[in-house]
């Protein structure tokens, strides 16, 4: 008994040893949950018709008197047979148990899944829709950018620049099947340090819990980006052509615009998406000639003395593939209840965008126009010594294609020649007694290239031509690359 | 008669009977006071000031008075434009510093280091030796280079029997005139008050009018507002705030701070040949501003950061006069640190130009090579500055 129970011990050792001298990638990981599960059940099948064969077999040594020498070697080699047995046992219960801690892992979402879908979510950026592609647990993501951008024309008092202009951070967690958090924490132009070094800033892009309460009406709360346009939800650098993001959503939609607030998203169909927030209004204190941009509140101490509404729908009609239309609408007080020229002002903020987006094979094709009114723009403007446009509008077209497949019929690499064009003017129209200020109105013609060794890194190259109705403002080529995980 | 009707409004007959008294002095005492806009609405103590300021017997010897060098028709400047400081009631004593105008003087905070930036902000007089518009008032009575009084009590005598004198006790009660050295921190009172009146911030140049949406600047002058606000080109507003104020105050083009621009030193500044008795050191003489008023050698060279509020109707510039065109002021700041330093230190401005070098500075240590000495304009650049300085000059009239 006591020589059978060392053998065993011995026997069980050795398969360990074994076992654990094999290398990691002997077992080969499972990429989902349900693999898992169809692996586990099989080895547990297995273990129990071991343990089956194990009953039936004919009894041991171990349970028989000892009656001499050819007994003996009767149960010396009984007992090879069940260590044998044995052994196998421990090595599927062993395997069993790496699986389960596998598994384990896979639902605390400790490691972070090896071979990520990216694909957008609630018509977030593919890399911040991660944790809705979790099955519970952390996710983390992130995209980056930097160029160097080279002024080439009406150079000014311009300088070129190199710059990692944002390495960003998303995090988000899946509290449950209904509750998750997510989030964008940006690093601008990467640093924040002080004196000459204060150039940058780390940021808050957004922080939002969202409860999934059906598909038609889902609740968001929190830091969110406002609904509106194509990049200020998507704006990693895969999605987008060129290096700097269309200046039509920078200066008339103010990406990346948030804002505190609380709202609702989902499907009224399943190509019907809309959603729609209440958030804190405007600071009409920060309006300038170039718009309405330095106004954003960010959820950082903003005023809340009037709110903002702003409301989003898309639609993805089946007869055209690849297609979305949309608008939004935002509208809301701005005055935050301060003095403007020595009285208080409503400045009522409407902004409204429309847009279209083609994808078809290897050509894509984006159009987006926004025109926005701030009334009291004539107290705005005496309260700043400069005008605020009592209108603001923008739009751009650009068109795409991707040509690598007419060269490399198999390549998996993408490059895509571009043109955009845009049009923008902060000051539309005047207030009264103000003069408009033709500097802010601006055209630009923008070509470049865009070229994706895998679809997560995405090199650019690309030149923009500004031409203001007066004064001038610089010509760039822009060289720089992104990323997302 | 409705007048004295109303009894409960215009308190008792013996008051009724003083204030009509007093406004009949007053109409006379002002025959020869100037009508001033903004000057219709003026307080009781305001008017006092006025009549203190314009007051040419307070000197001594009599013949002048605070307007001589701060007259409202060269706006609250010395009208003589030829020479860099003005004349003193002795006329052959002339001051050592270029009088800066009064117009929105009353903005300045009183003296004070501001911690947080570690700078000394606001006072009066360009080295910030008053730490009030009051104290600044009393300066010019007793400086032997301006009204010259031996004492206060010469100037307090005058006010006494002036004709505007129960004006004062009207103001300042019936024992106004008991105490000396009170009377005086009255008749300072009354004109720091006059000073701060609207005729003294007119807010009235095309600049203001802009602002309120009532004209509109032209494209140069637009051109040149960027420009001076641009930090990579004129810079101008680091130290001159060309915006409104978030409480709705418009722009005084001033910080109020103290700075060293390194200035070259004036040859045709007269105290250099002023007597032994007020410059000693003749030739050699410095004017080391506020670093000379606080005793604190770290300022030395430092002298308030002027409004630029009417600034090409008020030249010569600098606190010694040094430049007669604002051309040459934006040329210095353009190409200070640019250009070499000239052999002759006592260059003139037309000379320096000339010659493409500038002199080297009054005082060398802390002139300011942050903001400004190497701004590199081009000339019409300097052009557009100039047409944007221009819109500050009170007295424009708008399309109605």
């Amino acid at each position: 008994m006591k020589n059978n129970r060392k053998s065993l011990i011995n026997g069980a050792i050795l398969t360990a040893l074994v076992v654990s001298s094999m290398p990691a990638g002997a077992l080969d990981k499972p990429k989902t949950m349900e693999d898992m599960w169809k692996i586990i059940q099989a080895q547990q099948k297995q273990i129990d018709d071991m343990k089956a064969k194990m009953g039936s077999a004919p009894p041991t040594a171990a349970v028989l008197p000892n009656t001499g020498t050819q007994t003996a070697v009767n149960t010396a080699q009984n007992t090879g047979g069940n260590v044998a047995n044995s052994t196998n046992v421990k090595n599927l219960e062993r395997k069993t148990d790496i699986l389960s801690q596998e598994v384990e892992k896979l639902r605390t979402n400790l490691a972070i899944p090896e071979e990520a879908k990216y694909k957008s979510a609630y018509g977030l950026g593919p890399a911040a829709s991660k944790v809705y592609a979790v099955g519970k647990g952390l996710s983390i993501g992130g995209y980056g950018e930097g160029s160097y951008q080279d002024i080439v024309g009406d150079k000014g008092d311009s300088n070129d620049s190199a710059d990692l202009e944002r390495m960003v951070l998303y995090v988000g967690y899946k509290f449950t099947d209904r509750i998750l958090f997510n989030s964008e924490i940006e690093f601008e132009h990467a640093t924040t340090g002080e004196g000459s070094e204060e150039k940058g800033e780390v940021s808050v892009e957004f922080a939002a819990l969202d409860f999934f309460i059906d598909p038609m009406a889902n609740v968001r709360a929190g830091l969110v980006l406002m609904p509106m346009g194509f990049i200020n939800l998507i704006h990693e650098p895969l999605f987008y052509f060129g290096n700097q993001r269309p200046v039509v959503e920078q200066r008339i939609i103010p990406t990346t615009w948030r804002e505190f607030g609380v709202g609702v998203f989902g499907a009224i169909t399943p190509n019907f998406t809309y959603t729609a927030y209440v958030v804190n209004g405007l600071d009409a204190q920060g309006f300038t000639s170039d718009g309405i941009r330095e106004g954003r509140g960010g959820g950082s101490n903003a005023k809340a003395e009037d709110f903002g509404y702003v409301a989003r729908m898309d639609y993805v009609p089946d007869a055209l593939p690849g297609t979305t239309v949309g608008a939004s609408a935002y509208v809301g007080n701005s005055g935050q209840n301060q003095v403007y020229a020595g009285q208080k002002a409503d400045a009522f903020t409407q902004l409204y965008e429309a847009h279209v987006q083609w994808k078809y094979r290897g050509f894509e094709f984006r159009t987006l126009g926004s025109w926005g009114h701030i009334n009291n723009a004539n107290l705005l403007s005496a309260s700043i010594g400069e005008v605020v446009g009592s209108q603001n509008y923008g739009w751009y077209t650009e068109a795409g294609y991707d040509v690598l497949p007419l060269i490399l019929p198999d390549t998996t690499q993408y490059l895509a020649p571009f043109f955009r064009y845009e049009k923008v003017d902060t000051v539309a129209k005047a207030p009264s007694g103000w003069a408009d200020d033709l500097t802010k109105d601006w055209q630009i013609y923008q070509v470049g290239l865009q070229y994706k060794p895998i679809p997560n890194v995405v090199i650019k190259a690309d030149y923009r031509n500004f031409v203001a109705k007066e004064g001038t403002h610089p010509d760039d080529f822009n060289l720089g690359l992104g990323f997302i995980f | 008669m409705i007048f004295f009707l109303y009894k409960s409004r215009w308190g008792s007959w013996h008051s009724r009977i003083a204030a009509l008294s007093l406004g009949l002095c007053c109409c006379l005492a002002q025959a020869d006071i100037p009508r001033l806009p903004g000057d219709n609405r003026l307080s009781l103590k305001a008017q006092l000031g006025k009549q203190l300021f314009f007051d040419d017997k307070l000197s001594s010897p009599p013949g002048q008075s605070c307007a001589s060098c701060h007259d409202p028709k060269a706006f609250f400047v010395d009208p003589d434009k030829d020479s860099p400081t003005s004349v003193g009631a002795l006329p052959e004593l002339k001051g050592s510093r270029n009088t800066p105008t009064l117009l929105y003087a009353a903005y300045s905070n009183a003296f004070h280091y501001d911690k947080k930036d570690g700078l000394f902000i606001g006072g009066f007089f360009l080295d910030g030796r008053a730490e009030t518009l009051s104290k600044q008032a009393k300066g010019p009575f007793l400086n032997p280079l301006e009204m010259a009084n031996p004492d206060l009590f010469s100037v307090v005598d005058q006010v006494r029997t002036s004709d505007y004198a129960p004006l004062f006790t009207r103001v300042y009660g019936r024992n106004a005139f008991a105490d000396y050295r009170k009377t005086f921190n009255y008749i300072a009172d009354a004109i720091a008050t006059f000073e701060r009146s609207a005729v003294f911030r007119p807010f009235t140049s095309k600049y203001d009018y802009y602002l309120t949406g009532r004209a509109t600047l032209t494209s140069q002058e637009m051109r040149g507002r960027r420009l001076f606000e641009n930090p990579k080109k004129g810079n101008c507003a680091a130290c001159h705030p060309s915006r409104p104020a978030r409480d709705g105050t418009p722009p005084l083009f001033t910080d109020f701070s103290y700075d060293n621009l390194g200035v070259p030193r004036n040859v045709d500044n007269p105290v250099y040949q002023l007597a032994d008795k007020f410059n000693p050191v003749g030739w050699d003489f410095v004017d080391n501003g506020l670093g000379g008023s606080l005793g604190d050698a770290a300022e030395n060279g430092k002298f308030k950061v002027p409004s630029l509020r009417n600034i090409a109707k008020t030249a010569p510039y600098m606190h010694n006069g040094y430049f007669k065109t604002l051309r040459g002021v934006l040329a210095f700041y353009s190409t200070r640190d640019a250009l070499p330093v000239c052999n002759n230190q006592w260059a003139r401005e037309a000379a320096a130009i000339k010659s493409h070098c500038w002199p080297a500075p009054e005082v060398k240590k802390n002139v300011n090579v942050d903001e400004l000495g190497e701004l590199i304009l081009s000339e019409s650049e300097i052009d557009d500055i100039l047409a944007f300085l221009q819109t500050l000059t009170d007295g424009f009239q708008p399309q109605p």
